[in-house]
């Protein structure tokens, strides 16, 4: 909080550590889904996002769903541990604090259609396609097209010159 | 009344008539109509979550676990905790607030529990001893700045918030034995409940009870005679709370009864009050309509004198409405954020002096307040951050001039350096009782000039300085002639300046050390020094020098170990010409606590004044007795055992689904 001049170690904390608000992920993991084509074989069904050790974006995709469809897909949501596999996943997003994980779940997802999505730096040599970076209290991401190219999606070239990076 | 029922039909026209237009604002509603080149210029960090009663600079939160985990026992020993705060004995043995070494009751500092004014009407003051349980408060806000605009009532010089706990997020029930006792007397004791669940998203209920029983004794030494003096207090309270959606109900009634040292009087208040509010959201507009009624009626101060002259003096009964539409009004662009609050109260008055036999007439008011705050830099970084907030307040009332109180602070960070400044003058009318005893009573005025700088040393250290200059002229005091009988009058000016510092340090872990040093002067050489000059009396004392440091420490997982203590300059009282003094204090207090998340028993004790420390002083109030004055300058009593029992019980297991929604004004 601003000034509690008693309170002082929460002003500590306010100094030391920024809250991020995740309501801005929600919105860039909607906005992905227009700009990456996902192979044949997952156009029909349900579009399954997994989230992986972040509540708040939970709750918001969750909210999303209730609103939205992505490509007349109707959006599911999924609480993602260390021990599941996310390869019925079409989105994966790892939090910061469970990308130990994160080999793991490149792993056991191969070359199948799941992008995944990460907000650690270096996570795009671990296998992930999307990591968030912040700039100057701006959310940017880099990109590992290749990667997703990989796996049978199609990234357009607007997204890409979007991100910071792109190997 | 009919005024009255007037406006309460009117309220309830508006909350209907606005009902339709309640739309909740759904973060994901517009996904798509912003586009990936937007997002990526938007902020990733949470907004600024701005309250109004929020700075520049000038609001102190005390949490409950701050105040718990450092063995609090009372309100007194929370204030005490924040700079500036000292107690002393009222006339009639009640024991009131004063700040930076002035006498703050007469409406100087306003005491609210969840934004409901309980200053008494008669003297604008609050009896402070042995009330309103800790139990019940989730936190308590101190408010200095053009925050404090908005509240009802005077806070001339500051605002204290007690903010209760909330339905919302107790969902069960807490029960606080607490017992205490002097060397060889009982000193107090009580019991309260704290009660409250969820009725479903966005509905609650909470209820409060408690009954306090104490006493506070003091021995003094006036011309080698110790004087045994004592002060009885009873204080029974119950508050009842209700959300449903936007509406806001809230029912509270305070008795509180002290018999005043020497036992020579009985000073009984009993108040007893309604609120009803609603919030209501317009879309698009950016403008939130918050109508407010408070209905409440007082018996202040009903004297009860077992004295040859007076059998009873100053009974008066108080009926209060006050109605209250505020408009709040947020506007941002992208690099300054403002919000303005704009509200009227008008405020209706009963009141009738049993004694005399004497209803008053109907005693109206009508105030205007605007607030503003604009912010640069919208993240949570306080780097560069700057905040500037206005207030201003006009009071017209039927038979009084136009009161214009303007406040405006500021506060800017720059790097380790948090800097805030606020002015303020306030102009004060006197209450129907003195308008009725004296017809040309003065308004009261105050100026006040505050200068902060806050400097984080690392991320567990910080140091503060807070120059201030208070100066007051016309004050406006109740008081007793030499038959007893109520007057008011317009007293000399009054003032103080001085320094106050802060330093706080988390030395590791579980290692806490709060302190602070707190000096002042009188403003002027024509000021009195500590305080008000009571007719041919003289001054109530407070210490020049003030000493405090607090180090708690968690022994283990679920222990705490405070040791508080306070050193007192010199205090000085002058009664009746007659000058005495208390020799230096030097205070200390341990205290023990045990709480574990996984049992349902807290248990805190802990001694108070090891020292045991003798006062040789009277005070100086009251121009009557020689035997009323005689006065602890630290109230709270001698060296006092105490121990606390908290049962906390839960509604649901953990796996229940709680509704903790907040809806903070967001910018």
């Amino acid at each position: 909080m601003a000034v509690g001049t008693m309170a002082i170690f929460p002003v500590f904390e306010a100094v030391a550590q920024q809250e991020v608000d995740y309501t801005l992920h929600a919105k860039f993991l909607y906005h992905f889904t227009k700009y990456i084509e996902w192979p044949e074989d997952r156009r029909a069904g349900n579009f399954v996002v997994g989230i992986a050790g972040n509540e708040d974006l939970y709750t918001f995709m969750n909210t999303i769903a209730q609103k939205k469809k992505i490509k007349g897909q109707n959006l599911i949501v999924l609480k993602i541990k260390n021990t599941d596999d996310p390869s019925s996943c079409h989105m994966l997003f790892v939090a910061r604090g469970r990308n130990s994980a994160l080999p793991g779940f490149v792993l056991k997802i191969g070359n199948r259609a799941v992008l995944v999505i990460t907000e650690k730096a270096g996570s795009l040599r671990q296998g992930s396609d999307i990591n968030f970076v912040i700039n100057n209290n701006n959310l940017n991401f880099e990109l590992n097209s290749t990667g997703a190219t990989g796996k049978r999606m199609a990234v357009s070239s607007e997204l890409r010159n979007l991100a910071t990076r792109n190997e | 009344m009919n005024k009255l029922y007037k406006l309460i039909f009117f309220l309830l026209i508006l909350g209907i008539g606005s009902a339709e237009a309640q739309i909740d604002t759904n973060e994901f509603n517009d996904l798509d109509e912003i586009d990936i080149y937007s997002l990526l210029k938007e902020s990733v960090f949470k907004k600024v979550v701005v309250r109004f009663e929020e700075s520049p600079g000038n609001l102190t939160e005390i949490s409950k676990d701050e105040f718990m985990n450092r063995g609090a026992r009372d309100l007194m020993d929370v204030l005490r905790m924040a700079p500036g705060f000292e107690f002393a004995q009222n006339i009639n043995g009640q024991i009131g607030i004063g700040y930076q070494g002035m006498w703050a009751q007469q409406n100087k500092i306003t005491i609210l529990i969840d934004n409901v004014a309980m200053n008494d009407g008669l003297q604008g003051g609050f009896a402070i001893a042995q009330r309103i349980p800790l139990g019940m408060i989730e936190k308590i806000q101190i408010i200095k700045g053009a925050g404090s605009i908005q509240f009802l009532g005077a806070n001339t010089m500051s605002t204290i918030n007690i903010i209760t706990r909330s339905g919302n997020t107790m969902e069960g029930a807490r029960i606080t034995l607490f017992n205490g006792s002097y060397d060889s007397t009982f000193a107090r004791r009580g019991v309260s409940l704290v009660m409250g669940d969820n009725i479903a998203k966005n509905k609650y209920w909470s209820f409060i009870g408690s009954y306090n029983n104490g006493k506070i004794t003091n021995v003094a030494k006036i011309n080698n005679t110790p004087w045994e003096s004592q002060c009885n207090l009873l204080d029974i309270f119950a508050f009842a709370k209700l959300k449903l959606n936007k509406w806001d109900f809230k029912y509270l009634l305070n008795n509180y009864n002290s018999q005043a040292a020497i036992r020579q009087s009985t000073v009984k208040s009993l108040i007893q009050n309604l609120q009803i509010s609603n919030e209501f959201k317009i879309k698009k507009t950016d403008l939130t309509i918050l109508p407010t009624l408070n209905v409440s009626q007082q018996l202040p101060m009903n004297w009860i004198m077992p004295n040859p002259w007076v059998t009873d003096t100053n009974n008066m009964m108080q009926t209060k409405a006050q109605a209250r539409l505020m408009l709040r009004h947020s506007f941002e662009d992208n690099k300054i954020k403002s919000l303005s609050y704009f509200g009227i109260d008008y405020n209706w008055e009963q009141n009738t002096i049993l004694y005399h036999k004497t209803k008053l007439d109907p005693y109206s008011s009508t105030s205007f307040y605007a607030q503003n705050v604009f912010q640069k830099n919208l993240s949570r970084i306080y780097i560069n951050r700057l905040l500037v907030k206005t207030g201003i307040k006009a009071d017209m009332f039927a038979s009084q001039k136009v009161t214009i109180s303007p406040k405006v602070g500021v506060e800017y960070y720059y790097k380790n350096f948090q800097i805030n400044a606020f002015a303020g003058r306030y102009g004060m009318n006197p209450n129907n009782y003195g308008n009725y005893l004296v017809p040309n009573l003065k308004q009261e005025q105050i100026q006040t000039a505050q200068f902060r700088v806050n400097y984080i040393l690392k991320s567990n250290c910080n140091v503060a300085a807070n120059l201030f200059v208070n100066k007051a002229s016309n004050m406006i005091s109740f008081m007793q002639n030499k038959y007893y009988t109520d007057t008011f009058v317009n007293i000399t000016t009054a003032g103080s300046k001085g320094i106050e510092l802060e330093f706080n340090w988390k030395l590791f872990d579980g290692m806490y050390l709060k302190s602070y040093y707190t000096y002042f002067q009188k403003a002027n050489k024509d000021s009195n020094q500590y305080s008000i000059e009571q007719g041919n009396s003289g001054l109530l004392g407070f210490a020049s020098h003030k000493l405090y440091a607090s180090l708690q420490y968690n022994l283990a997982s679920n222990y705490w170990v405070n040791i508080n203590g306070q050193y007192y300059s010199k205090i000085t009282g002058i009664r009746s010409g007659i000058r005495t003094e208390q020799n230096p204090l030097l205070m200390l207090d341990l205290t023990l606590k045990y709480a574990s998340p996984k049992s349902p028993i807290e248990v805190q004790t802990g001694i108070y004044n090891i020292l045991n420390n003798n006062f040789k002083y009277f005070q100086a109030y009251s121009n009557m007795n020689n035997t009323s004055g005689i006065n602890n300058p630290v109230p709270g009593g001698g060296r006092e055992f105490f121990i606390k029992v908290i049962f906390k019980l839960r509604f649901y297991d953990n796996d229940h689904q709680s509704y903790n929604y907040s809806n903070p004004i967001i910018f």
